[in-house]
C-alpha cells in the first residue's frame, strides 16, 4: 500500500470549560486508506473531527494536509482544503431536487445574467451518480429518497468537489443489509480513487469489513493504532474500554415471580394487531422485532400513549382502562422511549428537574415543590446510577448519551413502577454505559421489577432477556425461552417466515 | 475495575452554564437599565425625581401587569395576541355597568370574570380544537375588538363612579396602587415560575410538550390554565386602564400584546417556550417605560420614541445571539 501520509494531525489538545476534551492526540491517514476511528461515546472522536473539518478550534497542535500545514478558522476553509465530513444528522434540502443538493452554492450558469444551467447540472449529477453506481434521478426531490440514497447523494456532493479526505460519522446507523454492502462498495471505490477515509463506527464487525487500520481513542486520547488484520474484536474492545469483553453481557438467573402483566388480543389503529403476552414479576421479557414491526407501538399503547381499539392490559390481575400516560403511570407501568431527545428528556431542563419530572405533584403539599426534598432525590440518583454530571443543576442537554439515558431511568424509576418498559435502552450510546444499564436492569428485576425490553440489537436481547417475542407486522410470530433462542431463530420469524 | 468510563460529554455547550447565562441576562439588563437613568439624569433635569419615576411606574404598570400573563403563555411555548383586546372588553362592560349604576366591587369581579372567560376561550379553541395559537388568538383578537366597537358604536363611556378611580389614580403612602397591583402580580409570578408544580409544569411543556406528556403532564390542562390565567392578568390591566383614564375605550390597549411580548422577549424570555423568567421581563418592561418617559422629557417626538424603541428591542436580543453565539 502507499505508505504517502495525506493527513498528519499532531499533538491537537482541545480544552473546554472545566473539560480537557483531547489530549495531545495524533491521527495520520495515508493516501487510499480507511481508517477506523473507535471510541466510547465522549473518547473525543467527534471533537477531533470537528477539528479537522474547521467546526471547532483547536488550542494546539497542528494540522496538515499532503504536507502543507493548515489553521482551519471555519468549514468552508477546510473544505477548501479538501476535507469533507457526512455528520450522522445529514444536512439537506428536503424540497430541493437530488442535483440541486449535489450543486448547492456552486450551480452551473449561462448567459449574461447567471441563469441556472438546469440541463447542464442535471447532466453531472447524473455522471456522478452513474459512476457511484447510484440508480437515482437527479430530478428526484430530496424528500422522496431513502436516508440510504439521501447519504449517498450527500457522497455524490462530496465527489462532485475536489476532496481528498472523507470523514463518515456512523454512516451505517440508518441502514440496512443491502444498503450498508452498498455504501461500503462505493467506499471502496473511493479509496481506489486515492481518496483516504476516516470512518466512525460502534459495529465492530463493520470495522473489521471495511477498514486498513483502526484508531481506539479513550477519555480524549488516543490509546492504540492497529492494523484491522492483525487484531481481534476483544481487543479492540479491551482498548476501547479498558476492561474484558466477557463483563459486557452479565445474566443473573432469578426466579421469577407470580404474573405480572396480562395483555390479551390488543389491537390498536396502527400497528398493534391482537398481541397477547404476559409478564411475570423478576423477569425481563425481550421484544424483538425489525423496524416497522409494530413494537413501539405496542409499547406507547401499553403506556396509556396510544388508545387501544380491542383487547386488554391487565396488571396483578387488575383491568386497566388508560386514557393517557398519567393513568399508566399511576397503575405502575414507565416507559423509557427510543426517542431520548425528543420523547425522553425536556433537555434545557436540568438533570434534577427532568428526575423529578414524572413525580413532581408527589413532592410537597399543596402546590409548592419541596426543593431541599427534590435535591436530595435528585442526587441519590445521580450516585445510585452513577450519571457522570458536573452537578444536579446542570442541564440534560450537554450530558453524553449513556448518562442522559439515565437520567431518564432515573426519572422512571424514582416513579417506582411495577413495570418498566425500556424501547430500546442503548441506542446510540457506548459500550461503558450500556454494561452499566444491563446491570441496573439486572438489579431492578431483582428488587420485583418486571421489564419488557424492546431491542433490535440480538446479542442485547439474547444475552439479557429471560423469554423472548418476535413482532412482525404488528402480531407475535415466535415465543423462544432464553434457551432456544439464537440470532438465525429470532431473525426467520422477524422477517414473517415461521 | 472502573465501570462506566463514559465521562461527561464535551461539547461546547455543555458545562451547564445555563443557569449563570440567565444570570448575565439580566445583569446585563440591569446595567443598561442604570446607564440609561444615568445618562437620562445628566440629559434632563426632570428626569431625576420621586415625581417623575412615579409616572414611569405607572405607565408601566399596564405593560407590566399584561406582560406577566404573556410571560406565562410564552414560557409554556405559546402566543397570546388577544390582549389588548381583552383590556378594551374588559374596559368597555365595566363602564356601561356602571353606568347603569352596578356598584364597583361587583363591577371590578364582572371584569375580572370577562378576562377570565376570554382567555378561557382562547385555550379551549388552542387545546380542544388543536387551532395554532397564533391563529386562534389572532382571531379572537378581531373579535373581542370587535365586540367593543359594536356594544358602544364605537364611541367611548363615560366612567363617573368617583370611587372606581381608585385603581388607577390614587396613592397608598406616596405610591401610586397601579403600581402596587403591578409589583404584588410580579411578586406571585416569580413564586409561581420558581416555587410551584404548576410553574415546573409550564416549563416542562414549554421545554417539550411530548416528553412532558409521557412523563404523565396533563399538558392541555397547563395550556388551558396559561391562556385563562393571561386573559385575567389581561382584565386586571383593564380594570387599571379604564381607571386611569375615567372612560371605557373601544381602542383601549392596541398594540399591547406586542408591548408585552416585547417586555418579556427583551427580559430574555424565548419565543420558543421553555426559557426565560418573570424577573427578566419586569426588567424589560422598565426599560422600555423609561425609555419612552426620559425620551418625551427630551422632547424627542414619539415617531422617534418608536423607532428607538424597536431598536432596544433588536439590540437586545442581538446582544444575547452574539452572547450565546457557541450555543446552538
Amino acid at each position: 500500500m502507499d505508505q504517502e501520509l495525506c493527513l498528519e494531525m499532531k499533538e491537537i489538545t482541545k480544552r473546554f470549560p472545566g473539560v480537557l476534551a483531547l489530549d495531545r492526540v495524533d491521527l495520520d491517514l495515508r493516501r487510499g486508506e480507511i481508517l477506523a476511528l473507535l471510541g466510547e461515546n465522549g473518547a473525543g472522536k467527534s471533537t477531533l473531527l470537528k477539528i479537522l473539518a474547521g467546526a471547532y478550534q483547536k488550542d494546539e497542535g497542528s494540522i496538515c494536509i499532503d504536507g502543507k500545514q493548515y489553521e482551519f478558522a471555519t468549514p468552508k476553509e477546510a473544505s477548501e482544503a479538501g476535507v469533507t465530513v457526512i455528520y450522522q444528522e445529514l444536512n439537506y434540502l428536503p424540497d430541493l431536487t437530488v442535483a440541486e443538493n449535489i450543486f448547492l452554492g456552486r450551480q452551473p450558469t449561462k448567459g449574461p445574467l447567471g441563469r441556472i444551467d438546469w440541463d447542464k447540472m442535471n447532466r453531472e449529477a447524473s455522471e456522478i451518480l452513474v459512476l457511484m453506481g447510484v440508480s437515482v434521478s437527479p430530478k428526484t426531490l430530496m424528500s422522496n429518497l431513502s436516508v440510504a440514497e439521501k447519504q449517498l447523494v450527500e457522497i455524490a456532493k462530496a465527489l462532485s468537489k475536489n476532496m481528498k479526505i472523507l470523514v463518515m460519522d456512523e454512516p451505517t446507523a440508518a441502514l440496512n443489509d443491502a444498503e450498508v454492502t452498498k455504501l461500503f462498495e462505493i467506499v471502496r471505490g473511493m479509496k481506489e480513487k486515492g481518496i483516504s477515509i476516516i470512518y466512525i463506527s460502534h459495529r465492530l464487525e463493520e470495522l473489521f469489513e471495511i477498514s486498513d487500520r483502526v484508531m481506539i481513542m479513550r477519555d480524549g486520547r488516543r490509546i492504540g493504532v492497529v492494523d484491522t488484520a492483525a487484531t481481534t474484536k476483544d481487543e479492540l474492545v479491551t482498548m476501547m474500554v479498558g476492561r474484558q469483553i466477557d463483563e459486557m453481557f452479565p445474566k443473573k438467573y432469578l426466579e421469577s415471580g407470580e404474573t405480572l402483566l396480562e395483555v390479551r388480543n390488543l389491537t390498536n389503529r396502527t400497528k398493534v394487531k391482537g398481541v397477547s403476552l404476559t409478564l411475570k414479576k423478576k423477569e425481563i421479557l425481550g421484544i424483538f422485532g425489525l423496524m416497522g414491526a409494530g413494537r413501539t407501538s405496542l409499547a406507547d399503547t401499553l403506556f396509556g400513549a396510544e388508545p387501544l381499539t380491542g383487547g386488554e392490559i391487565l396488571i396483578e390481575g387488575k383491568k386497566l382502562n388508560l386514557h393517557n400516560s398519567r393513568d399508566a403511570i399511576e397503575a405502575g407501568i414507565a416507559l423509557v422511549p427510543s426517542e431520548r431527545k425528543t420523547a425522553g428528556l425536556i433537555l434545557g431542563m436540568s438533570v434534577k428537574e427532568n428526575i423529578t419530572i414524572a413525580t413532581i405533584s408527589e413532592l410537597g403539599k399543596g402546590m409548592g415543590i419541596n426543593l431541599r426534598a427534590e435535591a436530595d432525590k435528585a442526587q441519590r440518583w445521580v450516585i445510585e446510577l452513577n450519571i457522570k454530571t458536573p452537578s444536579i443543576h446542570t442541564v440534560a442537554e450537554s450530558l453524553s448519551g449513556g448518562n442522559q439515558q439515565k437520567v431518564v431511568l432515573a426519572k422512571w424509576l424514582e416513579a417506582k413502577p411495577k413495570l418498566l418498559i425500556l424501547n430500546e435502552p442503548t441506542r446510540g450510546i457506548d459500550v461503558g454505559a450500556k454494561v452499566e444499564i444491563y446491570n441496573l436492569m439486572e438489579t431492578f428485576c431483582e428488587q420485583g421489577l418486571g421489564i419488557l425490553m424492546i431491542s433490535s440489537e440480538l446479542p442485547e436481547i439474547l444475552a439479557l432477556a429471560d423469554r423472548i417475542l418476535v413482532m412482525s407486522e404488528g402480531r407475535i410470530t415466535g415465543e423462544f425461552t432464553r434457551e432456544e433462542a439464537t440470532q438465525e431463530k429470532l431473525m426467520k420469524c422477524a422477517v414473517g417466515g415461521m | 475495575m472502573q465501570l462506566g468510563g463514559c465521562e461527561v460529554s464535551v461539547k461546547p455547550a455543555a458545562a451547564g452554564n445555563r443557569r449563570k447565562l440567565k444570570f448575565t441576562t439580566e445583569l446585563t439588563l440591569l446595567i443598561a437599565y442604570v446607564a440609561m437613568i444615568i445618562a437620562f439624569s445628566i440629559l434632563s433635569p426632570y428626569f431625576l425625581s420621586i415625581r417623575n419615576f412615579m409616572n414611569i411606574g405607572l405607565s408601566a404598570s399596564i405593560t407590566g401587569i399584561t406582560a406577566t400573563g404573556m410571560t406565562l403563555v410564552l414560557l409554556m411555548g405559546g402566543l397570546d395576541l388577544s390582549v389588548g383586546s381583552i383590556i378594551a372588553l374588559v374596559g368597555i362592560i365595566m363602564a356601561v355597568l356602571m353606568k347603569g349604576g352596578t356598584s364597583v366591587p361587583a363591577v371590578v369581579l364582572v371584569g375580572l370574570v370577562v378576562g377570565l372567560i376570554s382567555g378561557l376561550i382562547n385555550g379551549l379553541f388552542i387545546t380542544k380544537v388543536k387551532i395554532n395559537p397564533l391563529i386562534t388568538t389572532l382571531s379572537t383578537m378581531a373579535i373581542y375588538r370587535g365586540i367593543t366597537f359594536v356594544s358602544t358604536d364605537g364611541l367611548s363611556v363615560l366612567i363617573s363612579n368617583k370611587s372606581f378611580s381608585f385603581f388607577g389614580r390614587s396613592f397608598i403612602l406616596g405610591i401610586p396602587v397601579a403600581v402596587i397591583i403591578m409589583l404584588i402580580l410580579y411578586v406571585f409570578f416569580a413564586y409561581l415560575l420558581r416555587y410551584t408544580k404548576f410553574g415546573r409544569k409550564v416549563y416542562a411543556v414549554g421545554g417539550n410538550p411530548e416528553a412532558s406528556r409521557l412523563s404523565g403532564i396533563n399538558v392541555d390542562r397547563i395550556r388551558l390554565m396559561a391562556y385563562t390565567i393571561s386573559g385575567l392578568t389581561a382584565a386586571v390591566s383593564g380594570i387599571i386602564l379604564a381607571s386611569q383614564t375615567g372612560t371605557g375605550l373601544p381602542n383601549a390597549g392596541t398594540g399591547m400584546e406586542l408591548n408585552a411580548i416585547a417586555a418579556a422577549i427583551l427580559g430574555g424570555t424565548s419565543l420558543a417556550g421553555g426559557k426565560g423568567n418573570i424577573a427578566g421581563t419586569l426588567l424589560g418592561v422598565l426599560i422600555l417605560s423609561t425609555l419612552s418617559n426620559g425620551l418625551t422629557l427630551l422632547n424627542v417626538p414619539s415617531f422617534y420614541q418608536m423607532i428607538a424603541q424597536g431598536a432596544v428591542l433588536l439590540i437586545a436580543v442581538t446582544l444575547d445571539v452574539i452572547r450565546g453565539g457557541g450555543y446552538k
